[in-house]
């Protein structure tokens, strides 16, 4: 007989409150774990904005909206520029460089982002160069190229050619010369288009194209799913990369004055993405304690409540030479399993769940999430629970001991 | 504890009830050698639990000296008189408080928990000890399967499993019939005769005492 063996005698001796008090921590850890989740779900669907275009352009819509879409590749675009739009943009002196894209569709649950080979170009994205390749080439389609198939031209020189961002790439595991088709909407819709043939392979950016593949603009526009039946063929929109100075001012204005186009300014829509974020933050912390509270009065409160059922039981202990630190350590270990056990279901459950949502979300809102809840997180998650469950047996262990002693004396009577 | 020393030694003990309002022993010299078997004897409320419980370190001593195998229990913090229980003290109790969770080889086992000895030779102790109390088929069943003279044969186990150099046993025929009540005071007084343990054992029961070779009448000790 050692103090563990007792311990999860005991346990099993009390299953039905010890399991409520470890399903009532692992409720309220669930909560803050899918928080976290969707938290990080989201940051990682956003990743890292340095390196992305000053200015995007699109149709009239939600600048933010642009971003999320033309940049971040988090949602599909809604609704198109066309040919001649496209070229007031590009006709601006204040534009440097202006590459077109179209978005909306998926390739084996990575977003799809269709462009040409001036998006590898350097000076294109701010505070970075060129796209690097790890090998392969780049996209061989040029802006020349795409203006006949916005004119209505029959697509022949369509090229069906793609480029694997680096965290699609060592996801999907496919080589140079592979193919891949493309399905509609940000996950699970229909296959539709011919086969497209890996060329190359990005290598990091930290940006969302790392979780893209990356298709030539003139392929994607030759498919007929993607002409519109009424305005013919047009593109998501456009990352422009202004002159120095005062131009960037200067474009936004003018571009504003267009109400056929809407103009996001990258820095200022990040911003505010992260104001939103910061709201979101402070109540997401705010809820986390208020459940991390929960949980620790959940097991807290259990142990409380078997002291009075476990009185001879401990005072027996102390009968048999217990000490006031044996009882102590009993009692918090027997905390620490409620409080850790409760901790790894809500955490794990939480973890899973995530990753349910992930495709669900893609599904249901054609929005793209990140994985969600980490392996980090959910096992930090559940060793906090552990000291909490010691902690709030300190008190416990405390009073445990007092009454232990006294009972000693009516348990030896 | 220095070779002849007694294994209890009390020197004008005097005790007074859990809350200190009520004296109940007056200047009690006493000594009890290693291996004796003695009968603490007394009506009901002369303070014949309180005693032991002192022995047991579990009930202060309002003055004199007592010395628990060469130990000064009077003088003794909680952690030094909780160490001598887990050591060198067995006790059978009263109210027999065997773990329900338990089966009965474990809650012989139970006895040495804060003990020195190795948790296999402990195993092994306690599965010896059931066989010596007669229960070898039953170390599986849990308290609540067993009658309860089998229960406090149990108990008897539980407090030699961990190989005390004493034994307290506080009115262990008490819910007995005389006759299951004399075999189990046999029983332990042969099993204490056995490990070289001395034995104090609680009875009001002048048939129960006079089984055992020497006894404490408290009455002589006590407040009037």
């Amino acid at each position: 007989m050692s103090p563990l063996r007792l311990l999860f005698r005991g346990l099993a001796a009390r299953r039905a409150p010890v399991l409520l008090a470890v399903i009532g921590v692992a409720i309220n850890i669930f909560v803050v774990g899918l928080g976290l989740g969707l938290r990080s779900a989201t940051a990682q669907a956003i990743g890292d904005p340095t390196g992305a275009p000053a200015l995007v352009v699109g149709p009239a819509g939600s600048a933010l909206q642009l971003v999320l879409c033309g940049v971040l590749l988090v949602e599909p675009c809604r609704g198109q520029l066309d040919g001649k739009a496209l070229r007031a943009v590009e006709a601006s002196p204040s534009a440097r460089q202006v590459v077109p894209f179209a978005t909306g569709d998926s390739a084996a649950g990575a977003p799809v982002f269709a462009s040409l080979s001036e998006l590898f170009a350097p000076g294109l994205r701010s505070g970075a160069g060129g796209l690097q390749l790890v090998e392969g080439r780049a996209i061989a389609s040029t802006r020349a190229d795409l203006d006949p198939l916005l004119d209505g031209a029959l697509a022949i020189d369509a090229r069906f050619e793609a480029v694997l961002g680096a965290s699609a790439a060592a996801r999907l595991g496919l080589p140079l010369g592979a193919q891949l088709g493309l399905q509609h909407g940000a996950g699970g819709g229909a296959a539709h288009g011919p086969a497209w043939t890996i060329v190359g392979r990005l290598a990091p950016t930290g940006t969302a194209l790392d979780e893209a593949v990356i298709v030539d603009l003139t392929g994607f526009l030759a498919m007929p799913e993607h002409e519109d039946q009424v305005e013919g063929r047009g593109v998501s929109g456009a990352w422009v990369a202004p002159r120095g100075g005062v131009h960037k001012g200067l474009l936004l204005a003018r571009l504003s004055a267009d109400p056929a186009i809407r103009v996001a300014d990258l820095r200022s829509e990040l911003a505010r993405l992260d104001a939103r974020f910061g709201q979101a933050d402070r109540a997401l912390g705010a809820l986390a304690a208020l459940m991390v509270l929960g949980a620790a009065l959940s097991g807290g409160a259990a142990q409380w409540a078997s002291l009075a059922g476990r009185e001879r039981e401990l005072a027996l202990l102390v009968v048999l030479g217990a000490q006031r630190r044996d009882l102590s350590a009993l009692l918090m270990a027997e905390g620490a399993l409620v409080c850790g056990g409760g901790g790894a279901i809500g955490a794990g459950a939480a973890a899973l769940f995530g990753r349910w949502l992930q495709p669900a979300a893609a599904l249901l809102l054609g929005a793209r999430l990140g994985p969600g809840l980490g392996a980090g997180p959910a096992v930090a998650l559940m060793a906090m629970m552990t000291l909490i469950g010691v902690l709030v047996a300190i008190p416990v262990a405390r009073q445990a001991a007092g009454r232990a002693a006294r009972a000693a004396l009516g348990a030896a009577a | 504890m220095d070779r002849g020393a007694p294994l209890v030694h009390a020197l004008g003990v005097q005790l007074r009830t859990a809350d200190g309002a009520r004296p109940l022993l007056r200047a009690l010299d006493w000594r009890v050698e290693a291996g004796a078997a003695v009968a603490v004897t007394g009506p009901s409320g002369c303070g014949k639990s309180t005693l032991l419980q002192a022995i047991a370190g579990l009930h202060p001593i309002a003055a004199g000296e007592l010395r628990i195998c060469g130990r000064a229990l009077h003088a003794a913090g909680a952690g030094e008189r909780a160490r001598l229980r887990a050591t060198a003290v067995g006790l059978v109790l009263q109210n027999l408080n065997l773990l329900p969770a338990l089966t009965a080889l474990e809650n012989i086992a139970l006895g040495g928990i804060y003990s020195d000895v190795p948790r296999d030779e402990l195993q092994r102790r306690a599965g010896v000890l059931l066989e010596a109390v007669g229960l070898g088929g039953r170390g599986g069943a849990r308290p609540a399967a067993l009658s309860l003279g089998e229960q406090q044969r149990i108990a008897i186990a539980r407090a030699l499993v961990h190989g005390p150099a004493l034994v307290l046993a506080d009115e262990p025929t008490a819910s007995l019939d005389r006759a299951a009540g004399a075999q189990l005071v046999s029983l332990i007084m042969e099993l204490c005769g056995q490990r070289a343990a001395a034995l104090l054992l609680v009875t009001h029961d002048p048939a129960i005492a006079a089984l055992l070779p020497a006894r404490l009448h408290l009455p002589d000790w006590a407040v009037a």
